[in-house]
């Protein structure tokens, strides 16, 4: 997570300026659990903290858990809707909210959250996931149907040159979300989702990327036949880590299973958990597929008439 | 050569499977019976015709086959799928060159007979094979008027080639009475900007808009037709922008019709224009195409990319001009 002095100095000057010692602790406890403003900042219980010293504790401490750019969502929401129904104005917000833009975020007005803007600094975490904290996350996973097959019959240079084509496609429609890739090894890989809607983008991703990947073997695709993939969006909590084989997660394992068991070649399958978020318009592209006598999947498939 | 197949059956062209070929065939039409003797008058150049006389009283089938038999530039087939010929070996004294009955029509023809054809036409009237042979030479240096591979030099004022597509929303009466008057221009506007947007990335630009649909223009320079990859892409993925941009509440169905024709070319005052492409490209997508279809004229898929071939079909013909129809892709496991 990217965070410089300039955005710290502004926190702090926005808290000193703008409220109460009692309410700067309150914020600060939404984002930290169980914060205690004295313990941490070695005051006597029965002394008050002066404001400006409070604040700069408080901004400190976020810096240092990494909260930093959730605190300064908080104040955004505070400033519109104020606290407990009474209006709260925080200064300096522009220049926090500028601040945050410098270093690579922008402001989704619609989640009310800083998410990286895009370009050359996108990180696996969004820069706001933490190494080691369990997420609610959706996954999406591609895989090359018959990769083994097709090395052994098309030349290196060309098997590599597809499958850059197809981590290009897939990055694209995935980024385009908001999504992130996780992994990529060869011929397929693992893009992972975590803002509001995070099933319906997975799926949508999914579903495009069946659309391109069509297109692309109409137009582009050197091979004789066409590139078939399979893919499977799953929804579930999981570890964070920069280092995706350090990555322990039951969300993951049931991912793999769904993809290499029960979908087939060219086709989306999704879990019944993704499934429930699909809305009414969403969820007539898919079909039920029963792959046991209690257990429900749904498909997605391109067909032509 | 040009082939032209009078009859009113609507599953002929799926039976016959006959497809435009730059050797051989120039250009496929099919005509109403009815408009017989005007479009005999008309042939000029060699040309097959099919008379399909199923729709034809029986004592006034030897009339019409001696209209075709007359003209020098025509030789001719006969389609009888209701075995009305009798003496069908008398067809053939007579100069027809070829008879399909159920049996051959159900089996499919497909571009494969037309080679016999013309080598029984080498043998008893080689002058209308020569004159087929000029004929696809003038052809091929047709008055196109190439836009050009971007905008950079069009002059507005002058006529040029474009390729233009039609594109008009379906169900315009139900969405005005459906939706209010401020929430339905919100929902137009955002589908003009997605549309917009859509085709920018292949050079179009939306040039005439009147609330429902309009014109687009693709810069054409006579090589290739990028914009039937674009119409393509609009049709396969519409239905992301139905759940991802659109103000409907509903799925949205629109026609689109992709052609390639002359027109002057103004930046304003475009209701002025007098075009026989533009009056003709309206009047396939509000008369001829079905709600939700995507249709192209023949010319377009000869300068389209290949791969694409496949996934358009005969739709018939519509003032004069052949019509293919794009095979929808097919999505949604339920209808809502």
């Amino acid at each position: 997570m990217k965070i410089s002095p300039r955005l710290q100095n502004y926190i702090a000057q926005a808290l000193s300026q703008s409220m109460e010692v009692r309410l700067m602790e309150r914020l600060a406890a939404r984002v930290i659990n169980g914060y205690d403003l004295y313990e941490r900042s070695g005051f006597p219980v029965n002394i008050p903290i002066p404001q400006v010293d409070a604040a700069r504790q408080i901004t400190s401490d976020l810096a240092r858990s990494g909260n930093i750019h959730r605190f300064a969502e908080l104040l955004v929401e505070v400033d519109r809707r104020g606290v407990m129904g009474r209006p709260v104005s925080i200064r300096l917000l522009p220049q926090i909210v500028k601040e945050l833009e410098i270093l690579g975020y922008r402001f989704k007005v619609d989640q009310g959250k800083f998410v990286e803007a895009g370009g050359q600094g996108k990180t696996k975490g969004w820069g706001v996931l933490i190494e080691g904290q369990s997420y609610d996350l959706s996954f999406l996973r591609i895989d090359t149907v018959g990769n083994t097959s097709l090395v052994r019959k098309y030349s290196k240079q060309m098997v590599v040159q597809v499958y850059n084509d197809l981590r290009r496609l897939f990055t694209g429609i995935v980024e385009k979300r908001d999504g992130r890739l996780w992994q990529w090894e060869g011929d397929g890989g693992i893009a992972a989702f975590i803002y509001d809607n995070k099933n319906v983008q997975a799926a949508l991703s999914g579903m495009e990327m069946l659309l391109e990947l069509f297109m692309y073997n109409l137009f582009q695709c050197p091979f004789a036949k066409p590139l078939q993939v399979r893919l499977a969006v799953h929804t579930g909590p999981c570890p964070f880590s920069e280092n995706f084989e350090r990555i322990r997660s039951d969300t993951l394992r049931r991912l793999e299973i769904i993809e290499s068991e029960f979908a087939e070649n060219d086709s989306l399958i999704i879990s019944p958990g993704v499934y429930s978020d699909m809305g009414n318009k969403l969820d007539t592209f898919f079909r039920p597929l029963r792959v046991s006598r209690h257990n429900l999947l749904y498909q997605y498939k391109l067909n032509w008439e | 050569m040009k082939i032209l197949i009078f009859s009113r059956s609507r599953k002929l062209p799926e039976k016959l499977k006959l497809r435009r070929r730059k050797d051989v065939v120039e250009q496929i039409a099919y005509v109403d019976p009815g408009e017989f003797t005007a479009r005999i008058k008309t042939v000029r150049t060699p040309t097959l015709c099919y008379l399909d006389v199923s729709s034809l009283e029986q004592d006034k089938i030897p009339s019409y086959l001696r209209r075709l038999k007359k003209n020098d530039c025509i030789v001719y087939g006969v389609i009888d799928p209701g075995s009305k010929i009798r003496d069908v070996a008398r067809l053939f004294h007579d100069g027809a060159v070829d008879y399909l009955d159920r049996r051959t029509l159900d089996g499919g023809i497909g571009m494969g007979r037309l080679n016999p054809i013309l080598a029984f036409i080498q043998g008893i009237n080689p002058a209308v094979l020569e004159k087929a042979a000029e004929s696809t030479q003038e052809q091929r240096r047709a008055p196109y008027k190439p836009s050009g591979y971007d905008w950079a030099s069009v002059v507005p004022g002058k006529e040029y080639t474009f390729a233009m597509m039609f594109v008009e929303l379906d169900g315009k009466d139900r969405m005005e009475k459906s939706y209010g008057a401020k929430n339905l221009s919100i929902a137009l506007a955002s589908f003009r900007r997605y549309l917009e947007g859509f085709v920018r990335q292949f050079g179009g630009k939306v040039w005439m808009w009147s609330s429902f649909g309009g014109i687009v223009l693709f810069p054409f320079d006579a090589k290739s037709c990028p914009a039937l990859n674009c119409a393509f892409r609009l049709m396969l993925f519409r239905h992301l922008y139905d759940i991802e941009g659109s103000h409907f509440p509903n799925f949205l169905s629109f026609r689109l019709v992709l052609h390639i024709g002359n027109t002057p070319y103004t930046e304003n005052d475009t209701g002025h224009i007098v075009s026989d492409s533009l009056n003709s490209i309206f009047h396939l997508g509000q008369q001829f195409v079905q709600p939700g279809d995507f249709c192209i004229t023949e010319e377009v898929l000869q300068f389209g990319h290949p791969a694409l071939r496949d996934y358009f079909l005969p739709a018939g013909a519509f003032e004069g001009r052949n019509v293919l129809r794009m095979r929808l892709p097919i999505h949604r496991h339920k209808r809502k």
